[in-house]
This record gives structure tokens, sequence and C-alpha cells, in this order.
């Protein structure tokens, strides 16, 4: 039984750890609760032309950000970008 | 013979469906993201209301406002900005602080219920909001003027609400609020505080609410951004 517990937790960790791997650009934003609300970090950094793809996870309070190949995005744009969709930036993983 | 076939639960979707796709947004958000427009739409005991506005960038929205006034007939139409005065984002809530204003005129039917008079109207009123992932707050307050005996008259209302399960980014999310409204000027009593409980959902650009006031009346609201 121990070792079935050990087991999981080993699968839930690295799954997870995937999960976060998956992503260029990890952005820890704070007030990022409302769905709704949230819909406008799509709008907003959608319209970056280095910006592949973007995620919202709201349980984390994290947005991810794939980028195009050849691209880069700089850390003082995404702090602009974070501000104009309507939150305050916490930390970015890069 | 054809809704035979289909089972309640297949009407109440399409019946959501189609109140969504006729409808659509009314929330939580007097101010939409920068470069956007929001079409609110409001039925309740009082009145129907439309309102387009839109936002140039996260502060501010300009926005039409039309309203029809069931007891009186009375027919609203006004110029509405919203401007954000604060936000508070923390690691697991937000809070905002509203201010609203609208200017415009208003055409009420006479005591001998034949003329028409198109009279200045006016409103402020100041919003607050707090919400985490489970539960939302509300509190607004507003004062309006109207160019007539009874000049100023204010009312305020409190919604309190709960996610009863939290869905991830995309999917639907449901709220079940309950809503206190009061009136003092109100002529009829059964209208000066009104309990509303009602149901909240929403997806992507789309919300709408729907639910029943203490006086039984429909309520129902819906917000679609583009």
């Amino acid at each position: 039984m121990k070792n079935l517990i050990h087991i999981l937790i080993f699968i839930f960790t690295s799954i997870h750890t995937n999960a976060a791997g998956l992503y260029d650009i990890k952005i820890h934003v704070k007030g990022l609760v409302c769905d709704f609300c949230a819909r406008s970090v799509e709008k907003t950094f959608g319209k970056n032309k280095a910006i592949e793809s973007i995620a919202v996870d709201l349980e984390n309070g994290i947005i991810g950000l794939n980028l195009k190949e050849n691209t880069g995005i700089t850390e003082e744009e995404i702090a602009n970008l974070v501000k104009s969709s309507g939150y305050a930036i916490e930390s970015i993983e890069k | 013979m054809i809704l035979k076939n289909f089972s309640s639960i297949n009407l109440i979707i399409i019946y959501f469906i189609l109140l969504c796709v006729i409808t659509s947004n009314v929330c939580s958000r007097p101010i939409s993201y920068p470069n956007s427009w929001t079409l609110m739409q409001k039925y309740n005991w009082e009145k129907a209301q439309l309102h387009v506005h839109y936002s140039p960038n996260i502060k501010n929205s300009l926005g039409i406002l039309s309203a029809f006034y069931y007891n009186d007939k009375a027919i609203l139409h006004a110029f509405q900005w919203n401007y954000l005065i604060l936000r508070n984002n923390q690691k697991r809530a937000q809070s905002n602080l509203y201010s609203k204003l609208h200017l415009g005129g208003i055409e009420r039917k006479t005591i001998h219920n034949d003329l028409k008079k198109n009279r200045f109207h006016g409103s402020y009123s100041l919003s607050y909001d707090w919400e985490t992932r489970r539960h939302f707050f509300l509190f607004a307050s507003a004062l309006d003027y109207e160019d007539s005996s009874e000049r100023f008259s204010y009312h305020q209302k409190v919604r309190v609400g709960i996610a009863p399960y939290l869905a991830p980014y995309g999917k639907i999310h449901t709220w079940i609020m309950l809503q206190l409204e009061h009136k003092p000027k109100e002529l009829l009593s059964e209208n000066q505080l009104i309990i509303a409980s009602f149901v909240r959902f929403f997806k992507g650009d789309l919300l709408c609410e729907i639910g029943v006031d203490s006086n039984n009346k429909i309520l129902f609201n819906s917000i679609i951004r583009f």
C-alpha cells in the first residue's frame, strides 16, 4: 500500500513537472480569479506578434506563453501586457 | 410530435442555448479589455435595459444606454461613462471600485396619461466588488437626479455569490447568487426591498444570469463582449 502511494505521488509529480515545462514563459500573476475577466489576457497577449499560444491557469494564477520560432519578448513587454490585461505581476519564469 | 422525442433535459439544454444566443452578457465587469465592445442586456421587475459600450483601455468605458420602465412606461436614453477608480490584485482575490455616470433624457407620461415630457436624467453610482474563485461580493450605491418635483432618489444593492464547483479556464462557470436591492423612494412598499436569487453562467465572452425575485418576477441579464 505504501509503495502504491509512493508510485502515485511520483506519477503525479512527474505529470505536474511536465505540465510546468510546457511553456516557454510562465508568468505568475495576482488577481487572476475570474474566467470571464481573464479573457482580457488572451485578447491582450494575442496581439503580440512573438506569441504563438497562451494558456491561463486560474487555479495557480499562471499565464503560460509559447513563443514563435526565432522570436523573443522582454520582461518589460510582458509586464506591460499583464498591466494592460488588468493584473499585477508576481514573477516571470523563462 | 417532435417534442415528444426529446427528453426534458434536452429541452432545458436547448432552452439555455437559445437564451444565450438570443440575448448574450451582464456582469461583474462594467469595463472590458482594451479596444473591445460590450453588449449588456437587463430584464427585471423594474425595467428592460440595453447598454452598449466601448472600452478604450482597462480604466474606462463609454457607451449608450436605453431602458424602458414598466410602471410608468418611461423611456430613458443616456450616455454612460464607467471608470475604474481602484483595483487591488491579490494572490487569490481581486477587488474593484468603479464609478458610473450616466446623463440623458427620460420620457414619462403626464398625469393625464397622454402627453409625454422629456426631462433631464442623471445618475452617479459607486460600485465595489471583491471576488475569489469561490466567493463573490458586491455593493453598489447610486444617486439619481431627474428634472421633476421629486428631484433626487437613491438606491443600493448588495450581492453575494458562491461557486458550487471550480471550473478550469475556458469551461462553463456557474455561480449561485443572492441580491438585495433597496429602493426607499419606490411608491409600492413591495418594491422598496427586493431580494432576488439567481444563477450566473459564463463561458468565454458570454455571460447570463437567470433568477426570480421576492415578488416572483423573473430576472434575466446577459452580456457579450467582442
